[in-house]
């Protein structure tokens, strides 16, 4: 089943001149982890706003297209708050997304507004702090957390809802490395356990590209690219080069020793360990020859 | 004196008064705060503050309590020669009685606010009837107080970095040097406060008028102990602040 | 001839007054003139703590930091601030004036300027950073990126000797972080110390040679990037991941012997092909 199937959609913004997202076609089947860059700029905000409502309901402008959940739910027809049961969200300030005074309040914040009953209130919130492994932090205030303590606070209190896809815009931007790898295998454990569709946008494609199912790039409203990792990062390099897009640089390396060789058995490599195995594995080869 | 204000802000602990219900400590908090009407006899306000001050011991709150007496001995000398120059100058112990007065006052709201959180204010506030909506707005304004003033210190440093100099000039210069520091922190929080709208509707705040509440309160048996313990304790100091003779 | 010493830090200890806990722990640093350093280490590390002593906004609690020789505790920021340009990590936390112009001339009345020579120098600055058409327009429409380099601007307008940056890839995409390295260049090549203090170690790998890593309030390794950057020990400690060319090359060690700063892709790429075309 198609998780979300944005056709022909285009948004322009109240007061701004410019069209956002320029007739943009996006089909998520249920499941899928599906990465979605772009140069500053390009709409990837837009669209995820798109995603759970808060286009066109919270930001006016002018809307065109469909975006439709699960094959039934028609995004423009529900407010925000309607859609939070099924599609939860995580922004890129943390700070600005939390507003209880403790990680156990914030968790259950979510789930009050929801209505639900005590007692399940109460499980989901272990449930919710025992799967981000922030149970040491139940009592904790914003500001005593970390960066990434916090953005792991901010999904506890998203996926407590229980939602079938996850939208994350930029988690890591304010993050440093050690953070960002820590809340990006986060997500890759939650994946693995709740089999939710995840869709997040971000820059630091060489830690999220081994990852994903598939990249989709944008560029000034448009979508410009949309494959699977190998085909983005081995194919399409110089597209990516020219707009601005970072590439792993692993994979720069495979593509310039490796010009000439058979294209079709070309595999990128996204880690430094996978690059090391394909260069001495090269080497090997040439010293038979 | 920023620091007296630290004396009203939520400080998490574990005693027997933290987990008081909150309207229980409402009440102490008021009838303390009336106990010292009662009466302006310093020794008589003096044992109500010691009352006060053995319940801050118990809470395990006592060194922030310390903290704000601190913070306020500039304000609470202030208050003493006010009422020095306005009884004249002989009545010195009314003028400390006074001083007292404000000082009980002040530690019966700090207990209060010391021991327990926004949230459980809140919930009291919804039991009376005020909108979910509106204690909201109060539990949020607490929550960012510590994240506001780490803001304002980097804006005041990023200012200062380009030549900013907020100690000279006059009274009005030193007025205005403030507006690079305002402006830049209302923008701020003002465009926060979308993102947090933004981050609230996504997580379904107005999805029910019938909303459920994670933390209930419930009055226990120690509960009604600290009832009991405050009612008579209330009955017995103003029948002795009424009747006996205090010295001084 | 030795240069100057831009920065001088001996012995600096450094603790708030209402804490028991020490944020910076004997601290020993020599910046000289004309250098391009990134200062790194996680979020925590004591930094941002750091460069604060190098305008004065903070003095030491032990020890000294001396700037062209003079000692911080005995300046104030404002006498401090015309040699050390600091700019902060979130241009929201600077940003005020009505119009991109009044915003960049904001340290050129501070100073005392003349009206009409600090306009001139406003403008001169807004053009070199590509933000002369914003000039009469107010700095919150900006762009982020563009609010980043109004900030810059903000602060190279007074021409200060030593310019330190808080983060200033965070946000950024890949463009926007090439250009910004560009102009730290040219700012580097008129003579001027730049620090750059980060966690982006893809950044400095790419764009700069010295290198100096933090972990909780001591600095644990200095050099180039290369040896600090490719030390196993010194990466975890200071929480940060290594750069990636920098963790193949250290895999690659025992076959490959690299010449040069093997963390430019370019020369990544010829070392390893070198390698490869040997016998």
């Amino acid at each position: 089943m198609r998780a979300i199937r944005i056709e022909g959609v285009s948004f322009k913004y109240r007061g701004s001149s410019e069209w956002a997202l320029k007739d943009v076609d996006l089909e998520v089947e249920e499941g899928e982890y599906v990465l979605i860059t772009g140069p500053s700029g390009c709409g990837k905000t837009t669209l995820c706003r798109c995603i759970n409502g808060l286009i066109p309901h919270f930001y006016e402008g002018e809307y065109k297209g469909d975006v439709v959940l699960f094959e039934e739910i028609e995004v423009s027809k529900y407010e925000p708050y309607q859609l939070a049961p099924i599609v939860g969200m995580v922004f890129q300030d943390p700070e600005s997304q939390l507003l209880m005074s403790s990680v156990e309040r914030e968790i259950a914040f979510g789930l009050e507004n929801l209505g639900i009953d005590r007692d399940e209130m109460r499980r989901r919130v272990e449930w919710a702090l025992k799967l981000l492994g922030i149970e040491h932090l139940r009592n904790k205030a914003p500001y005593e957390l970390s960066g990434g303590e916090q953005q792991k606070v901010a999904i506890a209190s998203v996926i407590a809802m229980r939602p079938r896809i996850l939208v994350l815009d930029e988690p890591t931007a304010n993050l440093d490395p050690a953070s960002s790898l820590d809340v990006i295998n986060v997500l890759s454990d939650l994946k693995r356990k709740l089999n939710i569709t995840i869709i997040i946008v971000e820059h630091r494609l060489n830690l999220l590209a081994p990852i994903v199912n598939r990249v989709v790039v944008m560029d000034k409203g448009r979508i410009i690219i949309d494959e699977s990792p190998e085909e983005v990062f081995l194919r399409k390099v110089d597209m990516l080069e020219k707009i601005g897009v970072e590439v792993p640089k692993t994979c720069l390396v495979y593509r310039k020793l490796f010009e000439f060789e058979n294209e079709e058995e070309m595999k990128p490599p996204f880690s430094p360990e996978d690059l090391v195995q394909v260069i001495l594995n090269a080497k090997k080869v040439s010293n038979r020859s | 004196m920023l620091r007296m204000l630290r004396g009203f802000e939520y400080l998490r602990g574990d005693s027997p008064i933290h987990r008081l219900d909150p309207r229980v400590k409402i009440v102490y908090s008021m009838t303390f705060a009336a106990l010292c009407f009662i009466s302006l006899k310093n020794t008589f306000l003096i044992t109500l503050l010691i009352l006060n001050i053995l319940v801050l011991i118990i809470a395990k709150v006592i060194k922030r309590w310390l903290m704000m007496l601190r913070g306020s001995l500039i304000f609470l000398v202030m208050i003493f020669t006010l009422n020095l120059l306005f009884q004249g100058l002989a009545n010195v112990w009314l003028a400390l009685a006074y001083t007292l007065r404000f000082l009980v006052f002040m530690t019966a709201f700090s207990m209060l606010f010391l021991t327990t959180t926004p949230e459980d204010l809140s919930l009291v506030m919804v039991k009376l009837g005020i909108p979910y909506e509106y204690t909201l707005a109060f539990t949020m304004a607490i929550r960012f107080v510590p994240t506001l003033s780490r803001e304002l210190q980097i804006i005041i440093d990023a200012q200062r970095s380009r030549g900013l100099e907020l100690e000279k000039g006059n009274f009005f210069e030193r007025i205005r040097k403030y507006m690079p520091i305002l402006i830049p922190l209302i923008v701020h929080e003002i465009r926060r406060s979308y993102l947090l709208a933004e981050a609230m509707e996504s997580r379904g705040f107005g999805y029910t008028r019938n909303r459920t509440y994670y933390y209930e309160m419930r009055i226990r048996k120690n509960d009604v102990l600290a009832l009991l313990g405050i009612i008579s304790l209330t009955v017995v100091m103003a029948f002795l602040g009424k009747k006996v003779m205090w010295p001084f | 001839m030795p240069r100057r010493l831009a920065i001088e830090v001996k012995n600096l200890w450094f603790k708030y007054p209402e804490s028991e806990e020490w944020v910076l722990k004997d601290i020993n640093l020599e910046i000289e003139e004309g250098e391009i350093v990134a200062i790194m280490g996680e979020n925590g590390a004591g930094k941002t703590t750091l460069i604060k002593h190098f305008n004065g906004l903070l003095k030491p609690v032990k020890g000294y930091v001396k700037v062209f020789g003079l000692d911080t505790r005995e300046h104030t920021v404002a006498e401090l601030a015309r040699r050390v340009g600091l700019v902060f990590q979130n241009p929201d936390h600077q940003i005020f004036a009505s119009t991109v112009l009044e915003e960049t001339m904001f340290a050129l009345k501070n100073f005392g300027w003349d009206l009409k020579k600090a306009e001139e120098r406003a403008v001169k600055i807004l053009k070199e950073l590509g933000l002369y058409k914003y000039i009469h327009t107010s700095p919150f429409m900006l762009s982020g990126g563009e609010k980043k380099r109004l900030t810059i601007a903000s602060v190279l307008v007074y021409d200060p000797d030593i310019l330190v940056l808080d983060e200033p890839t965070v946000g950024q995409d890949y463009g926007q972080k090439r250009r910004f390295a560009e102009i730290i260049y040219r700012i580097n090549r008129e003579g001027k110390t730049v620090i750059v203090v980060t966690h982006d170690v893809e950044f400095v790998a790419d764009y700069i040679d010295h290198v100096i890593v933090m972990a909780k309030g001591k600095i644990v390794a200095e050099g180039n990037s290369t040896e600090v950057l490719c030390n196993d020990e010194v990466m975890k400690e200071a929480r940060l991941l290594m750069p990636q060319l920098g963790l193949a090359a250290l895999m690659l060690r025992k076959h490959v012997e690299f010449r040069g700063n093997f963390l430019r892709l370019p020369i990544f790429i010829k070392e390893v092909r070198r390698w490869l075309n040997d016998a």
